[in-house]
């Protein structure tokens, strides 16, 4: 009895002593997260974040943090496989707001993003996700209602996008020049990520512009 | 129809319209144009059944020549090759006389690199070409056709077209950007404070993480030219979660393969001075090719991107290293099919 009582217990102290193989995996991608602010090939990286996800789900399918970096570098990556990954993220991490607002974003569904808005009212890719999806559907009051007062450069490029949907160029372009420089995207991105879509904004203002006045 | 030909001032030395030949001596190129379109006006393919001896890349079309197109032709060894003009797929079929090139004499050896070939995904890639060998390219990506500002300070530009001269092959470290702060290959090792060091040169060590170390000191000038006010305590902790694996306490390689120009560069020497362009690799592309997965190359900041099996079929053949001459043409030059 006394055999098999310290048996137990020296098992149980080894697998304490093991350090987690998930909190490895995830601190190895999150190394390359960091990396991604600062490396010269950002996008090589953000491929180095999407296949180490990927790997790391094979034995940690519970974290929610790897989906998402998952379904993320995917979408940036515009992955083939990314309808696919981005299901397998909704079915093991359905409840995260950053997953369900990659989601709303790949499917168009504008009810992934609400949910998304309900689970953390406070993430605001959710709410951009939600306002963009609105104002691609019509729904421009409230789009711009979502993004009234922005306060982050992304929300500002958000609410230029609502505003050109709203036929209100000159606004989108007075927008987008709020935005600095030197600008963060609030989600995984790469650096020049925001700055072509500030880009394909402003043409398509500059487009409609002259349109208006004539 | 369409009809291959020389129009405007395009040279006609080595050109015989009676059996349609262009002769180039290796290492020199020559011009042609194209007459017409197919059926529909559509634009023709035009290609080299041999491209290992001679490439054809298309040139900004004439204004005033509205019905030509203007192709070059860039010899790169002796030997003969038809060019041929064939409606685009799916139809296909040829849709003019081919006409021959020849390819006569040898040149001493350079490299050639078309970086505006063509579009892959968002990607303007290219092509260097060695001159004076055996027909041998490989696929490269410069800067972007268009310039921007970058983060850390940095500007991305096109790769300036001009003749340079390969500088000796080096591992390139650039402080600039903060992963580069640290030679490829340098040895790691966790010291007794429990920072991450590198071997700076045998037995010499040097930090890496901490507050003093080179790469937080990097990280925090490149967060500075952006106008940010980094906290040192954040900034410790990213470089730290670089290196060390916080679970263990280990490191997660004792040997840096992050550095951004890959393992090995080479500076595009003008006039025997240094550049601000290098070729390289990248570390992420170093790492899928080590894996034999695919390598997308991404357009650089003004230097060319190569891919690193490549690089190390054209470094054994002799054709990558110090002193061997190296043209950037035109990004205008677009082609040739693939």
């Amino acid at each position: 009895m006394k055999i098999l009582f310290c048996s137990i217990f020296c098992c149980a102290l080894a697998a304490c002593a093991q350090p987690d193989p998930c909190a490895s995996a995830q601190a190895r991608v999150e190394a390359d997260v960091t990396r991604v602010r600062v490396a010269a090939d950002d996008l090589g990286v953000i491929r180095t974040i999407r296949d180490r996800s990927l790997e790391a789900l094979k034995t940690c399918p519970q974290s929610a943090r790897l989906w998402y970096l998952a379904a993320r570098s995917a979408e940036v990556l515009e992955d083939s496989g990314l309808q696919t990954i981005v299901g397998d993220a909704l079915a093991h991490a359905g409840n995260s707001p950053a997953v369900l607002t990659v989601a709303a974003r790949v499917k168009t569904d504008v009810s992934l993003a609400r949910k998304a808005m309900e689970v953390d009212p406070k993430y605001e890719p959710a709410r951009r996700a939600v306002a963009e999806l609105l104002a691609k559907a019509g729904n421009i009051d409230e789009a711009l209602k979502l993004t009234t007062n922005p306060s982050t450069s992304s929300m500002h490029l958000t609410r230029a996008r609502v505003l050109l949907a709203a036929k209100r160029p000159d606004e989108a372009i007075i927008e987008v020049k709020k935005i600095p420089p030197s600008a963060d995207a609030d989600e995984l991105a790469p650096s020049a990520g925001m700055r072509r879509d500030m880009q394909e904004v402003l043409t398509s203002a500059q487009a409609l512009v002259p349109n208006k006045k004539r | 129809m369409a009809n291959f030909g020389k129009y405007a001032n395009l040279s006609k030395n080595g050109w015989n319209e009676k059996t349609a030949t262009q002769t180039i001596t290796a290492g020199q190129s020559a011009h042609i144009g194209l007459w017409g379109g197919g059926p529909a006006g559509e634009d023709l393919v035009v290609r080299s059944s041999d491209p290992t001896v001679c490439v054809v890349h298309e040139e900004p079309p004439n204004k005033a020549y509205p019905n030509w197109r203007h192709f070059l032709l860039t010899a790169l060894k002796a030997g003969k090759t038809t060019i041929t003009a064939s409606l685009p797929p799916p139809a296909g079929g040829a849709y003019s006389a081919p006409i021959t090139v020849e390819v006569t004499g040898t040149a001493s050896v350079r490299l050639v690199f078309f970086p505006g070939e063509r579009m892959i995904g968002r990607m303007t890639v290219g092509t260097i070409y060695v001159i004076g060998g055996s027909g041998e390219s490989m696929r490269a990506a410069g800067g972007p056709p268009t310039g921007y500002n970058d983060r850390g300070g940095h500007t991305a530009e096109p790769t300036p077209p001009g003749n340079y001269t390969l500088g000796p092959r080096i591992h390139v470290v650039a402080p600039s950007w903060p992963m580069s702060s640290i030679p490829w290959g340098a040895s790691l090792r966790i010291n007794p404070s429990g920072e991450a060091e590198y071997e700076v040169s045998t037995g010499k060590w040097a930090l890496a993480t901490g507050p003093k170390g080179v790469v937080t000191q990097a990280q925090m000038s490149f967060l500075r030219k952006d106008g940010k006010n980094p906290k040192l305590s954040d900034v410790v902790n990213d470089v730290r979660g670089i290196f060390i694996d916080p679970a263990t306490g280990k490191l997660w390689e004792t040997t840096w393969e992050r550095n951004d120009f890959g393992r090995w560069g080479w500076n595009l020497l003008q006039s025997g001075h240094g550049t601000p362009y290098f070729i390289h690799t990248t570390p992420d592309d170093e790492a899928k090719d080590a894996q034999h997965l695919a390598v997308f190359l991404a357009n650089s900041h003004g230097c060319i991107h190569l891919v690193p099996s490549e690089r190390d079929k054209l470094m054994a053949a002799g054709y990558l290293k110090q002193g061997i001459p190296f043209e950037v043409r035109p990004y205008t030059e677009t082609g040739p099919p693939k």
